[in-house]
């Protein structure tokens, strides 16, 4: 109670993207039965796919907790305490997330053997998702009443006490929120571990397509993986019950204390740098040295590959910001109903929107072109098609980042508008829109960069004339020439860090002054 | 979560509705707003039925019915001209008259059109989200708490204002409140909601003195509760004898007296003997706590405008003026 309900039109809306969202799940489950029964127990059940599949759970479970660590404490120094440089830490801490997964793998790699196994694939993982847990926890630390923590101090609870037994349990929503992000996408990452030689769940799915073309035994492998997502969904939906995820306080909001480093700030910093020498470090880093280090015959293939750079930037960009555009759209009525209703359907539609991001993109690519060239032979192998796929896949974080800024806002804003004669959609738009703009942006912004970023997806999908600083960076790293490689990563990297400052700025934010 | 609630408000007159926290009043406010559907019961304005479950459900925008949300929710994106003309259709909002009437109305100057919601102060807020609500001529207002959290000066600044523009546009309102001096004192009417009940809807003094029951006397004011026999017009108690309020009864009853009722004289000057036990300032009035001295365990509360004449420890003479309301054991 206390926010309107959801109208028929928005659930017919939220239904559709369900839907949308779900075609690539719902095409593999076809697949998957269509290959019958032998054809899954083939590939389920041999040995090697059950070694690849320990070691992606292994990966998430090692992962995982140094995620929620990381983007807990990085999220507490920059929101609670006076950490010197407190702007262009935060932007450091995003930076990891918007950096192509496969430009931080190949880096990784350069490190030589130990980097390229189990230890390389866990790090990239950890240190490459945890800003999701980071934003996340951001904005739930700003939005926490400061009045709880000083009632906890006045009732004698230390500074850690105070942590443990009043901030980080408001703050478990968003970090469950994110933790569950965070290891569907260890159990099914590909491109992160592309310059390693470690072979994850996803490599088994794709050993299925390039050794025996056998889409129904990638079907039945990815069955696996949907119902290990299932699981995670409805357990994360368990554990976070009816907890809120931003909670609005009455009257005006009270900027919370900062604490004071004092004398721990030498430590704090150099902490934090440890953690961006990794995650920001070995990605830059090794672009600069791939430069610097370069032979001037590897120079020549860089300069030569120079005349590709705009036009794959060119078509990277409209790639990305079509998807952009498509997962928000998609994005945005779930987002709304969410933040409206905690009813078991809207719930349920919001989940299944985490389906098709739980699949390797490989197998969600492939489903969407087996669709394309069955039912609508039109888009097969069009702009439009690989749009759609990157746009669908990244659903998950466009509601993610929409929901942060919608449960900012009163409700009483848009039944004000109500009252005054404004209907649904009018007040939508007339109130929430503006005020959410900035959280509509970082949405936007995160589709953009995880698609630039969405090497496997662009490489079923492309259309056959057309290249992205992606592919281009892939064709020419794989005959490990990185000096060739490095242009198109370095317009990456700059895309990457452009992204993550819109993102630190706007991420979880409303609207609380109008411009004049 | 409510049931049994029949209310009428009156056109034109300001109807208050009185409850404590959990008592449904903002449900109540929200099912007339059309922002919650009833399960079962009719909503109407005026000749027009706005929800009558399983046939009509009006969306909230076309009631036309303004609303003041609790903490005014003015649009934090928009200047105080743009929020007031936000419900005005595009035309009146751009020759900006209706919205210069409106603030008049809530005693707001033309210079606070261009400003914008956080720099306008608390009990500014509630005033441009009236204005805001009544721009567009809506059948009924409704105000929630609304001027709940403002400090003693700004709330009677900021109720006078409101009143006076209900008042001038003849509006028919319901306001919400917790607090019994804003009901008694705002409404022509005042509405007692209890756990989802409307337990009783009278004038505010009839409320005041005919009380339906205990709770309600109590919830409403200060009540000093009696056991006594009633025999006729009167009833017996340690207070002596004291007129009945309304229709004669015969046998026990409970009686409740409303302390300004109890006044104090010279000992001796008739009456019954009491003693002041304890004592609250509160600036305009003085409460006393006395304790009977023929031994009665009753404990029984006064007020005195006149501070200085009594202190703790001082024994009175107490009596009892006007009638007294009488309830069944």
């Amino acid at each position: 109670m206390g926010r309107s309900g959801v109208s028929r039109g928005l659930l017919a809306a939220c239904v559709l993207s369900a839907l949308l969202v779900a075609i690539p799940v719902l095409i593999t489950i076809v697949q998957a039965v269509q290959g019958g029964l032998s054809a899954a127990r083939s590939a389920v059940g041999s040995q090697s796919t059950l070694t690849l599949v320990l070691h992606s759970i292994e990966v998430a479970a090692v992962a995982t907790p140094i995620c929620a660590v990381l983007g807990v404490a990085t999220a507490w120094f920059v929101e609670r305490t006076n950490l010197p440089g407190i702007g262009v830490w935060a932007v450091i801490f995003v930076a990891p997330l918007t950096i192509p997964p496969f430009v931080t793998s190949y880096a990784w790699a350069y490190f030589g053997r130990p980097f390229q196994g189990f230890v390389g694939a866990a790090g990239i993982i950890a240190f490459t998702y945890y800003p999701i847990v980071f934003l996340l926890v951001m904005v739930s630390l700003r939005g926490l009443d400061p009045a709880l923590e000083e009632t906890a101090r006045s009732l004698g609870l230390g500074g850690w006490k105070t942590f443990f037994r009043v901030v980080l349990p408001q703050v478990r929503p968003a970090l469950y929120g994110g933790v569950l992000l965070i290891v569907l996408d260890a159990l099914v990452e590909f491109d992160a571990f592309v310059g390693l030689k470690f072979q994850t769940f996803s490599f088994s799915v794709y050993a299925q397509y390039q050794l025996g073309f056998s889409p129904s035994g990638a079907a039945a492998l990815s069955l696996a993986s949907i119902a290990l997502c299932l699981v995670l969904l409805f357990g994360e939906a368990r554990l976070r019950g009816h907890a809120n995820y931003t909670r609005v306080s009455q009257g005006a909001p009270r900027t919370a204390h900062r604490y004071a480093l004092g004398r721990a700030t030498i430590p704090v910093l150099i902490g934090l740098a440890a953690v961006s020498a990794v995650s920001v470090g070995i990605p830059v880093g090794m672009l600069v040295r791939w430069f610097s280090e370069s032979t001037g015959a590897a120079l020549s293939t860089a300069s030569g590959n120079l005349r590709y750079l705009l036009p794959a930037t060119i078509t990277s960009i409209e790639i990305g910001a079509a998807a952009a555009v498509v997962g928000v759209l998609l994005a945005l009525p779930i987002a709304v109903a969410v933040v409206r209703s905690r009813s078991g359907v809207v719930t349920l539609l919001e989940r299944v929107t985490y389906l098709a991001f739980g699949l390797p993109d490989l197998v969600a690519a492939i489903a969407i072109a087996y669709a394309a060239s069955h039912w609508l032979h039109s888009l097969y192998g069009s702009f439009a098609l690989l749009v759609f796929a990157e746009g669908i896949l990244f659903v998950p974080f466009a509601v993610v980042a929409l929901r942060a800024a919608l449960g900012q806002l009163e409700p009483s804003l848009e039944e004000s508008a109500r009252s005054l004669g404004s209907g649904g959609l009018e007040s939508f738009w007339r109130v929430t829109m503006p005020l959410i703009r900035p959280g509509l942006a970082a949405a936007l912004v995160l589709v953009f960069v995880f698609t630039l970023g969405d090497l496997s997806t662009a490489q079923v999908l492309l259309p056959v004339n057309l290249y992205t600083l992606g592919t281009e960076f892939n064709a020419n790293s794989s005959t490990v020439a990185f000096t060739a490689a490095s242009p198109f990563a370095a317009v990456l990297i700059v895309l990457a860090l452009a992204s993550a400052y819109l993102l630190m700025t706007r991420f979880g934010r409303v609207r609380t002054a109008g411009r004049r | 979560m409510l049931t049994g609630v029949d209310l009428v408000v009156p056109e034109g007159t300001l109807t208050a509705i009185l409850g404590s926290s959990g008592s449904g009043k903002t449900t109540l406010l929200r099912v007339v707003m059309g922002f919650v559907a009833p399960d079962s019961g009719v909503v109407s304005v005026g000749d027009r039925v706005v929800a009558d479950p399983g046939r009509i459900h009006v969306a909230p925008d076309k009631r036309a019915i303004g609303y003041v949300a609790q903490e005014g929710a003015l649009f934090p994106h928009l200047s105080v001209a743009e929020n007031v003309g936000f419900g005005l259709s595009r035309s009146e909002r751009r020759s900006r008259r209706r919205v210069e009437e409106a603030l008049d109305l809530v005693g707001l100057e033309r210079g606070y059109a261009e400003r914008r919601p956080q720099e306008l102060s608390g009990g500014e807020q509630r005033r441009v989200a009236l204005a805001r609500a009544l721009a567009p001529r809506p059948a009924a207002v409704l105000l929630d708490e609304p001027f709940s959290g403002l400090d003693a000066a700004l709330r009677a600044e900021t109720r006078s204002a409101v009143l006076g523009a209900l008042a001038a546009t003849g509006a028919t309102a319901v306001l919400v409140t917790h607090d019994q001096a804003e009901a008694l004192s705002t409404g022509r009417e005042v509405a007692v909601l209890r756990d989802g009940r409307l337990v009783q809807t009278a004038t505010p003094p009839a409320l005041y003195r005919t009380p339906v029951d205990l709770d309600v006397a109590r919830f409403v004011g200060e009540a000093v509760v009696l056991a006594g026999e009633a025999r006729g017009g009167s009833v017996t108690c340690v207070l002596g004898a004291l007129a009945i309020r309304g229709e004669e009864r015969d046998g026990p009853v409970q009686i409740m007296i409303r302390p300004e009722q109890i006044r104090l004289r010279p000992t001796g000057d008739g009456g019954v003997a009491a003693r002041v036990v304890a004592k609250s300032f509160f600036g305009a009035e003085t409460e006393l706590h006395l304790e009977l001295l023929n031994g009665a365990a009753t404990p029984v509360v006064a007020r005195t405008f006149d501070e200085a004449t009594v202190e703790v420890g001082d024994e009175r003479s107490i009596a009892v003026v006007g009638p007294v309301t009488v309830y069944e054991p």
